[in-house]
């Protein structure tokens, strides 16, 4: 399969919109890279640039070492798979998966050969005599796969493919390309606003705002170490709490005050509050759901008072909502809790999970 | 390849065309050239006047009347009420047999048709099967897509809205066509054109030159039109139509562009010292909106 490496990428339409700025990333071999972020972030111009869909305006594109500025499409050796994928209606699933190899004339017996190949790896083989309309949604987006993978690209391009699928198919279709990745054993770019996908698809995710790279990381560094509140905020749900607080620092203890809660902060959180000159200064103090509890009584003192105004539940886990100066929070907490909506509840922050940001620049100070 | 194999070419491709068989007994070289240019001129009329293909690109695009087609559409049994839609494609390069074959494929249905305009436009004069009417938009990402999936052709697509009769089809292409002249100019970071979509580029497209050198001249000054200024162009260009776009609001701008409150202030400063429009103002900043549109399209003119 391939490495590919983007330096300085950047995409400007002749009207003088600056979509992507500054893009650098090295994908290695067999990674499964996520672009995730909300709509209108590049995500998919960036991968059209990779495509070689759209022109790259400024900056280097490199497949395997190799410059691709100025290669055609066709000639870089990917695949893409969309989401508005169209089966050819009258075709079975077999020549629907040929037809591109087809009209780039390759011989019938490796046509063949391709074809059955991808059937098996996708669970397609006792389906290749069916028509489009003969299968389920999983089945249709598994074919539209199909014909990526007959064409065993160096890379595989992949733009929402399952946005145009139902919540339920969605979750199988994820496992699905999951087991794909695995048996293929190929270089992924997948696209995605949604970061459940993300986390539970991606080795490492890109995380993009406004045509800017936010972070590159592995799911599990991008939850519990966001590098700014865009980040901690896009990555997790329910979404995690975020609150001004106040900084008053004493001696080597820190505690962070919000409207008459005091917080103290653990000891490696506060230096760097304190190193970073924030004494006095307001600061935004997130935390995620899982992360508020109920309080006990050793919390006594660094609680939050409120009256529970929804509760959910979910089957294993429960989400409270209620109001912290003004601003909703979130808990998460085991189905077994006797709290209800309207019940007047205390709860505490695990400060060990605490995220500090500077207010004015959104950057994490603690992590 | 010699006259005579040219002729006999000429005459298969008649034959291929017509179903009609043309025997010529030729006697001597002289008359060989007359006859080739003959027969190609009956190829010629023929198809102007029967293949189905060439009679509704001819009608869609103008060159032929309703009046003039529809005895055609009765002949060739294309019903008259029926939902259909046309999308016009427009390619980064030429166009080649493979991606009209795809396209039949997408549209097996023999209601529909791929028609070629020039070298890098296609035609789909589409018909909805069963006569369900669907989601334009739709169908035109799905054309899009399988493009782009099956033989990574660089590619943009324009619409207009459903139409219930034939005779709505001409004036669809005409928006089609439209909004994909509008588009390239003013929207070439989409790839999909929907005529009903495409705001106030539509409304500057058909202004004439004069009009647009005059609106800038009143506006910016002569010096405008002479060089490319910075403060149309790149990242001033792209502050301005982001702090635009954010109703001015200067905080949110600046959080979007990643940028601080002082550099974008710096910048809105920039312009209104080149421009005189402190587009900090409503109305100063539907002046610069108008000339950065006007200043594109002049350099397509």
């Amino acid at each position: 399969m391939a490495d590919l490496k983007l330096v300085d990428v950047q995409k400007i339409y002749p009207n003088g919109f600056h979509a992507v700025h500054d893009f650098n990333l090295e994908i290695k071999d067999k990674e499964f890279i996520i672009f995730v972020g909300p709509s209108g972030c590049a995500k998919s111009t960036t991968l059209r640039m990779i495509a070689g869909l759209e022109s790259i305006s400024g900056g280097e594109f490199y497949i395997d070492g190799e410059l691709m500025n100025n290669i055609e499409p066709k000639d870089r050796d990917i695949a893409m798979v969309f989401q508005n994928y169209a089966l050819y209606p009258h075709m079975t699933v077999y020549d629907n998966m040929a037809f591109s190899l087809k009209l780039r004339k390759v011989p019938k017996d490796e046509i063949d050969e391709k074809v059955r190949e991808a059937a098996k790896i996708l669970d397609l083989d006792k389906l290749l005599d069916r028509k489009p309309s003969q299968l389920s949604g999983g089945q249709r987006q598994r074919v539209a796969m199909g014909r990526a993978i007959v064409r065993q690209p160096k890379v595989f391009l992949m733009d929402e493919p399952l946005s145009n699928l139902d919540a339920k198919l969605r979750v199988q279709m994820r496992i699905e390309i999951s087991k794909i990745h695995q048996r293929l054993g190929a270089t992924i770019i997948y696209v995605t606003h949604d970061q459940v996908e993300a986390m539970t698809l991606g080795t490492r995710i890109v995380v993009m705002k406004d045509g800017y790279i936010q972070q590159v990381d592995s799911p599990k560094n991008l939850y519990n170490k966001p590098c700014n509140l865009f980040v901690a905020g896009f990555i997790g749900s329910p979404q995690m709490n975020f609150f001004d607080a106040v900084c008053k620092v004493n001696g080597s203890d820190v505690i962070l005050q919000i409207g008459n809660s005091k917080f103290p902060v653990p000891a490696d959180k506060a230096k760097a509050l304190i190193d970073g000159g924030y004494d006095g200064k307001t600061v935004v103090l997130g935390i995620r759901p899982e992360d508020v509890r109920e309080a006990t009584a050793a919390d006594a003192g660094s609680t939050i008072e409120a009256d529970i105004k929804f509760y959910e539940l979910l089957g294993a886990e429960v989400y409270l909502y209620f109001d912290l100066e003004g601003m909703q929070m979130t808990a998460r907490t085991p189905s077994s809790t006797s709290l209800r909506q309207g019940s007047h509840a205390q709860f505490a922050l695990d400060m060990n999970k605490i995220h500090v940001f500077d207010k004015e620049t959104e950057i994490t100070i603690t992590n | 390849m010699d006259k005579k194999q040219k002729l006999e070419q000429s005459l298969k491709d008649l034959k291929k065309m017509t179903g009609l068989p043309l025997k010529v007994d030729l006697k001597d070289d002289e008359n060989v050239d007359e006859l080739i240019q003959g027969v190609q001129s009956l190829c010629l009329a023929y198809r102007d006047a029967y293949d189905k293909d060439m009679i509704l690109r001819r009608w869609l695009i103008g060159e032929m009347s309703n009046d003039d087609f529809f005895p055609f559409a009765d002949r060739m049994r294309i019903p008259k009420e029926a939902p259909r839609g046309i999308f016009l494609i427009s390619f980064k390069n030429e166009i080649y047999s493979e991606i009209i074959t795809l396209l039949k494929q997408i549209f097996p249905d023999n209601n529909s048709r791929v028609l070629t305009q020039g070298k890098n436009q296609l035609i789909i004069f589409y018909q909805f099967p069963n006569r369900k009417p669907m989601d334009m938009r739709k169908v035109a990402y799905e054309i899009l897509d399988t493009l782009n999936t099956e033989l990574l052709e660089q590619a943009t697509i324009s619409y207009d809205g459903l139409a219930g009769h034939l005779d709505q089809l001409p004036a669809s292409y005409q928006k089609a066509d439209f909004a994909m002249r509008v588009g390239s100019v003013f929207y070439p970071d989409r790839t999909v054109y929907n005529y009903e979509q495409m705001g106030v580029g539509s409304l500057l497209y058909g202004l004439s030159k004069e009009i647009c050198t005059e609106y800038i001249n009143c506006n910016l000054g002569k010096e405008f039109l002479e060089q490319e200024s910075p403060v149309f162009q790149s990242d001033i260009l792209q502050t301005a139509n982001c702090f635009i776009k954010n109703d001015l609001n200067i905080a949110e701008t600046s959080r979007q562009l990643h940028i601080h409150r002082n550099t974008l202030l710096y910048r809105l400063e920039q312009i209104q010292n080149e421009t005189g429009l402190d587009i900090r103002r409503f109305d100063s900043a539907m002046t610069y909106k108008l000339c950065s549109m006007i200043l594109l399209y002049l350099k397509h003119l």
